[in-house]
């Protein structure tokens, strides 16, 4: 089922979100671009049910299951890369979750508690959490950023592997990404002017 | 700041400092110097009736302490997430608090036995305190983990489990210690003044009614001793508990 999000308005100090309309095709990843402070991480807060919109709707929810990868890690610090997965998906064993470790190359750190682990390290624990869990629909807000040039490319296609034709909306400032992910790329212009633009 | 070490040393010293001021005051029923405490503990461990009281209070606090945390842990959670609740609750904390000791031991001399008096005592010292550390806990376990739970679905019991209890533990854990030794000193006190048979509240009003300096001084450092060792053996249960309950 599509995700329609139908004029929908979010202020805080100031408007955030003006009279948005946008559509998640089901089963297909959505990039969504668009300069800082556009609303890209309310949107996602809007979306997770976290935040209640001041107008406007979202449907297409309904019954839904949802993951994501938020723009902060929101680990547990003192639990391991496996136990942060095992915590949300504890049907998972840890010989389920180390080959997907491996993919994303963190398989060295799977028993480490992750406050000892790198940015880029922590940044890849969080995302494949989001990946394994059970969810029908992915909000992944810039899972790529802290990860350096050469393992960033290994990490995209690994994480597209795991989309499973899911619907899927991916906040990010790089094409590239966008692109490796096979998302159709979506610009939200700022807030005054929030009519996005497919690219 | 790091908190500060019981050194040998300093314990030491202030042994000493005991002593020497016990020979120079030189009037036992006044002050006696550590030497002769021990001597008398020693010579009152021989004797069965120092047992039977030191059972004697440290099943009626201790019970009193282990009730307080019973049920302080179901009001704590229920207080997190109903406001109404936790409003309920408020001033009656307040006033378990505030109330002073003396005024709940006189009250409950008239309501109750002095059997139980210092069960009752030791629940009422202990119930606000760790219910107010609890709640506070709760309330300052991070609001993104929060969400992230409340995302993943992650159900009630393994929140509490894994993301709420590492957060909340240091808060609950210091409530620990200060209701533990709180509900030592009330309930000793309530023993004092209630007498009830076969506890340490009723030699220490004996020690006091025959000017018995060195006994009194016995029967505090047992008090010391006993509040003590029950302090780090329920911290170090519930540090044990939480190392199992977290586990994934």
């Amino acid at each position: 089922m599509d995700i329609v999000i139908k004029g929908l308005c979010k202020a805080y100090q100031r408007p955030v979100l003006t009279n948005l309309n946008l559509t998640l095709p089901a089963h297909q990843v959505t990039a969504l671009m668009a300069p800082s402070g556009a609303g890209k991480t309310t949107l996602l807060r809007l979306i997770l049910g976290l935040e209640k919109p001041d107008a406007g709707e979202i449907t297409g929810l309904e019954g839904q299951r949802l993951a994501a990868a938020f723009q902060e890690d929101r680990l547990l610090e003192h639990l391991s890369a496996v136990d942060n997965i095992r915590l949300v998906i504890p049907a998972l064993t840890e010989k389920d979750i180390l080959p997907h470790l491996k993919a994303f190359q963190i398989e060295n750190a799977a028993r480490q508690p992750v406050r000892e682990l790198s940015g880029g390290m922590r940044r890849r624990v969080a995302l494949l959490r989001a990946l394994l869990a059970e969810a029908d629909v992915l909000l992944l807000d810039e899972p790529f950023n802290a990860l350096d040039e050469a393992t960033r490319a290994q990490v995209i296609r690994a994480a597209a592997a795991l989309l499973r034709n899911r619907t899927t909306l991916l906040v990010t400032h790089d094409e590239g990404e966008a692109a490796l992910m096979g998302a159709r790329v979506i610009h939200l212009a700022a807030a005054d002017s929030a009519s996005p633009q497919p690219g | 700041m790091k908190k500060p070490m019981i050194r040998f040393w300093a314990v030491a010293v202030w042994l000493l400092v005991w002593q020497t001021a016990a020979w120079l005051v030189g009037k036992p029923i006044l002050l006696v110097g550590p030497v002769e405490v021990l001597t008398r503990l020693f010579s009152l461990a021989q004797e069965a009736s120092f047992w039977q009281a030191v059972w004697g209070s440290l099943w009626r606090i201790a019970g009193g302490f282990f009730l307080a945390f019973a049920l302080s842990v179901p009001l704590a959670l229920g207080a997190s997430r109903l406001r109404w609740l936790r409003e309920l609750l408020s001033p009656l904390m307040l006033t378990i608090k505030t109330v002073p000791v003396a005024s709940f031991i006189i009250l409950a001399l008239i309501w109750f036995s002095s059997r139980t008096l210092s069960i009752l005592i030791s629940f009422l010292m202990v119930l606000p305190i760790l219910y107010s550390h609890l709640l506070d806990g709760l309330g300052q376990v991070d609001r993104n983990l929060r969400e992230m739970a409340a995302v993943f679905r992650v159900p009630r019991l393994r929140y509490l489990r894994c993301v709420a209890l590492p957060q909340l533990m240091p808060a609950f854990l210091t409530g620990c210690r200060i209701a533990l030794g709180l509900g030592w000193k009330a309930g000793i006190a309530a023993e004092v003044i209630g007498t009830p048979a076969g506890t340490i509240g009723k030699w220490l009003q004996q020690a006091k009614l025959y000017l018995d300096t060195p006994d009194l001084f016995a029967w505090t450092v047992t008090v010391v001793a006993l509040s003590v060792c029950f302090e780090r053996l329920t911290l170090l249960c519930l540090r044990g508990l939480q190392r199992l309950l977290e586990r994934v």
